[in-house]
């Protein structure tokens, strides 16, 4: 199938002939770039993979865009492909890859020694993301999706043929490739292509009189001002009748400040990497900062959470295909009947307007308390000194995240944590006042100019030391000591329990020898004074933070307070005592229930009948599945599931969650064929667990899914592996995931 | 020479918002003394372009630039043909 944008490019280069297409430092017509083109597409087409494209805003890199997508190729846009770090990275997403420079307008070298990933066949391009995780992500977006970005604009801003839109902000950002190449590949508009974000070079750009559609980013925004303000200028009689700031919120001072110099009200955009721009703002609105209207053709919802404000859930035709990953394409963030989540809180008002608040799961649990970052950010930038904060909630290990603060202060400024404190004392509850403090005068920013929303300390972690032991121990270990120690059934152990006591003393004997084991079979580690190979928390994924918050305390318990065995390996600082390593082991479990949510609420695994929850610990799908508009899931304790087991056929889907060996205990498949009586006919049996996949690498220690141990007597099976081979045998497994960032999934239905 | 550098500290005084006089600027690793990031850097290209009448290219705008007072004096001498 051809390139609906390549088709498109090439007939409005037809009509156009030597009408400028580029304006700005490398100008170019219509002709000259379909020539430009045809070559190029010709030696994109001799290899297949993807494509990294990379370079500042240039011609190069419309034009390989196009021609890529001529030669059938996936785009990945990133900024630069310096550093190991970056390649090593794409080199786990994409497999084998080829970089090409758009800026020196030349081939690069091939990276990876894998095969290159295997993607849709609609996939077009791909843009790297971090989200509000950290973590990065490559996001897979059909032509179609562009297009209709494309449309959007034409539609809200009337973006026609005869408009030159002025790219300052990198072609890599969404936002701005959205709206400059969905808005060149629909309405045949022209670009004016500028290599950086330049205040000054903006404002003569504007003053040039081609310009007539500029696109910033708040901060951006501030400084085109202030370069006006610092020339005692106001642009008149310019053509630019379009000023559209998107990448975060336009406060009303900014707003006026921008219509005042720039003689256009801006409009705000919200949008997002995934699905494109979404909503936009209309000069009637007063409500500068948040309220907009979503686009033609952009479906919205929102859930209610609290009060009038909810999750906001966007659908349209064209939506992102999914995440690349290194285990292929995670399609989970897409319902089957194409709703996203783009993971803010919002709220609908009056007249279709929707107000954007913030990202959910923004506000901090501590203490019982919710704590909004958007609040203490507030409330510490009102200090004269401040010029920005940034609050998050760092985990320390003790199973509640710390309030902390990262503030850049003015130039020049002496201010210091004690200062900002007292300033806060009385301006904000105490609780929210918070107890860790980085001032410094940068925050970190991503190439936009937004701040970074979890900045790290930058833990350092010896790559090869001590992530090949955490994929290899994975939580087995722990959860073979949290369940022999007891911790969940007697939280209260270090009050008095001396069988408890005498078993977690016990266990921490036992763990050090496990430790020891582990430590010594990977060679663990000697730390890296130069940090080249470390690597930084926001890199890692939510999970592997969870994962190694979890064995950090519990390594630090092993220990029983005499000294933490990884600091002394590694030179690392780590926490010891941990007393909310249950909450810690609680969160972890949510990914495989987060999962399954997802599968049931998309209708695969629910054929008949209400859901089983047999959790341990319980109500983790529950809510979920509610979230999820199912709302026929009963939960049920291990112990309470007797009485179920004289009701057959009773129910769609049992969720089967973490309890694999204190369900089944020495009743062998007996168990397991128990509930698979509960079954309506066709109804799925879902196991989901902590999975070791390398046991020969502690082979002294069980690996913890132990299907095998509860199967092998009748079923002589060793590994889950060989379950799933045996079940398959007997048509029973519908199917078996790994992608639950790391965890393991099996389902098997009933003939 | 001298006359560019101090009104160079008095351009960052003003680009900057800075409390400090501008006497009490050091000549070098500013970066790291004043706290100068890229959205910092843009601010004082302002300044320094119009004051000093230059133009400061794309490839040319770098944390290096403006860390050293010298280095920064030296580039808008050579941009503007004056004598030092």
């Amino acid at each position: 199938m051809g390139s609906e944008i390549y088709e498109n490019f090439l007939r409005r280069a037809s009509a156009k002939g030597d009408a400028p297409l580029f304006y700005g430092h490398s100008p170019l017509s219509w002709r000259r770039a379909a020539v430009e083109v045809e070559e190029l597409a010709g030696r994109f087409a001799v290899e297949k993979g993807p494509l990294v494209l990379t370079g500042k805003n240039s011609r190069g890199t419309i034009i390989s865009f196009i021609a890529a997508r001529h030669a059938g190729r996936m785009v990945v846009l990133i900024d630069d492909l310096k550093g190991e770090r970056i390649i090593h990275s794409l080199g786990a997403l994409l497999g084998t890859f080829r970089h090409y420079d758009c800026e020196g307008v030349r081939l690069g070298q091939v990276y990876g020694d894998s095969s290159p990933a295997e993607v849709p066949d609609g996939a077009a391009f791909s843009l790297l993301t971090s989200g509000s995780t950290g973590a990065p992500k490559l996001v897979l977006r059909t032509e179609q999706s562009l297009m209709d970005e494309g449309r959007r604009y034409a539609g809200r801003y009337g973006l026609h043929e005869n408009d030159v839109i002025l790219a300052a902000l990198p072609l890599s950002h969404a936002f701005m490739f959205g709206l400059a190449m969905g808005g060149l590949a629909r309405t045949g508009c022209a670009l004016h292509l500028q290599p950086v974000p330049n205040p000054l070079r903006i404002v003569e750009a504007l003053a040039e009189g081609n310009v007539t559609v500029l696109p910033l980013v708040p901060s951006l925004a501030r400084l085109v001002c202030r370069a006006l303000e610092v020339k005692r200028g106001k642009l008149r009689g310019t053509v630019l009748r379009s000023v559209i700031v998107g990448a975060g919120p336009m406060r009303k001072e900014l707003h006026e400040a921008l219509t005042d110099r720039l003689g256009v009200a801006p409009v705000r955009n919200y949008g997002c990497s995934e699905m494109g721009t979404l909503l936009g703002s209309l000069p009637d609105k007063p409500d500068f900062e948040t309220a907009a209207k979503p686009f033609d053709g952009v479906e919205v919802h929102v859930r209610p959470v609290s009060g009038k404000q909810g999750m906001f859930f966007v659908r349209t035709k064209s939506p992102f295909i999914g995440y690349l990953t290194g285990d292929g394409v995670d399609t989970g963030k897409v319902s089957p009947d194409g709703w996203y989540c783009t993971g803010d809180i919002a709220e609908a008002e009056t007249g279709g307007y929707i107000t954007v608040h913030r990202r959910i799961g923004e506000a901090i649990h501590r203490g019982g308390r919710f704590i909004h970052p958007h609040d203490v950010c507030r409330a510490i930038e009102r200090h004269p000194d401040v010029q920005e904060a940034v609050i998050t909630g760092e985990d320390e290990g003790d199973g509640e995240p710390v309030v902390t603060a990262w503030v850049q202060t003015r130039p020049g400024s002496k201010l210091d944590a004690d200062g900002i404190r007292g300033y806060l004392m009385g301006r904000l509850e105490e609780y929210k006042i918070p107890a860790r403090w980085n001032i410094s005068r940068s925050i970190p920013r991503t190439t936009a100019g937004k701040a970074v929303s979890t900045p790290s300390r930058g833990l350092p972690v010896e790559l090869g030391g001590i992530l090949g032991m955490i994929a290899a121990y994975r939580g087995a270990a722990a959860l073979l000591w949290a369940e022999e120690v007891g911790l969940f059934e007697a939280p209260d152990m270090h009050e008095g329990d001396t069988s408890a006591a005498s078993a977690a003393s016990s266990m921490k004997r036992r763990g050090k020898e496990m430790l020891a084991s582990v430590l010594s079979s990977y060679g663990v580690v000697t730390r890296n004074d130069d940090g080249a190979a470390s690597l930084r928390s926001e890199l890692m994924t939510p999970f592997q933070r969870d994962l190694r918050a979890f064995e950090n305390a519990f390594f630090g318990l092993l220990s029983g307070g005499n000294g933490n065995p990884l600091k002394s390996a590694t030179g690392e600082s780590r926490p010891l005592d941990s007393p909310g390593i249950a909450p810690l082991y609680k969160r972890l479990m949510a990914y495989p229930g987060r999962k399954a949510a997802l599968h049931v609420a998309r209708g695969e695994w629910l054929k008949s009948g209400p859901v089983l929850e047999i959790g341990h610990p319980t109500g983790i799908l529950a809510p979920l599945l509610n979230r999820s508009g199912v709302e026929c899931c009963r939960t049920v304790s291990v112990p309470d599931l007797d009485g179920e087991a004289a009701q057959p056929d009773t129910y769609g889907a049992i969720y089967l969650f973490n309890t694999v060996r204190r369900l089944i205990g020495d009743g062998g498949a007996a168990g397991l064929k128990a509930l698979i009586r509960l079954l309506t006919p066709g109804g799925y049996l879902l196991v989901a667990d902590i999975f070791i996949d390398t046991p020969g690498a502690y082979a002294p220690f069980k690996p913890f899914f132990q299907v095998d141990w509860l199967l092998q007597r009748e079923l002589h099976c060793a590994t889950s592996d060989e379950l799933a081979r045996m079940c398959g045998r007997l048509g029973m497994v519908h199917g078996q995931t790994r992608d639950i960032d790391g965890l393991y999934s099996l389902s098997i239905f009933k003939k | 020479m001298e006359e560019i550098k101090r009104k160079l500290k008095e351009v960052l005084v003003m680009a900057l918002r800075l409390k400090v006089p501008p006497a009490d600027i050091g000549d070098k690793g500013l970066v790291a003394s004043l706290g100068i990031d890229s959205i910092n850097l843009l601010e004082i290209l302002i300044y320094v372009e119009d004051e000093f009448k230059i133009k400061i290219e794309d490839e040319d705008l770098s944390p290096v630039l403006v860390d050293d007072i010298d280095r920064l004096v030296g580039y808008i001498t050579a941009r503007s043909g004056r004598s030092i």
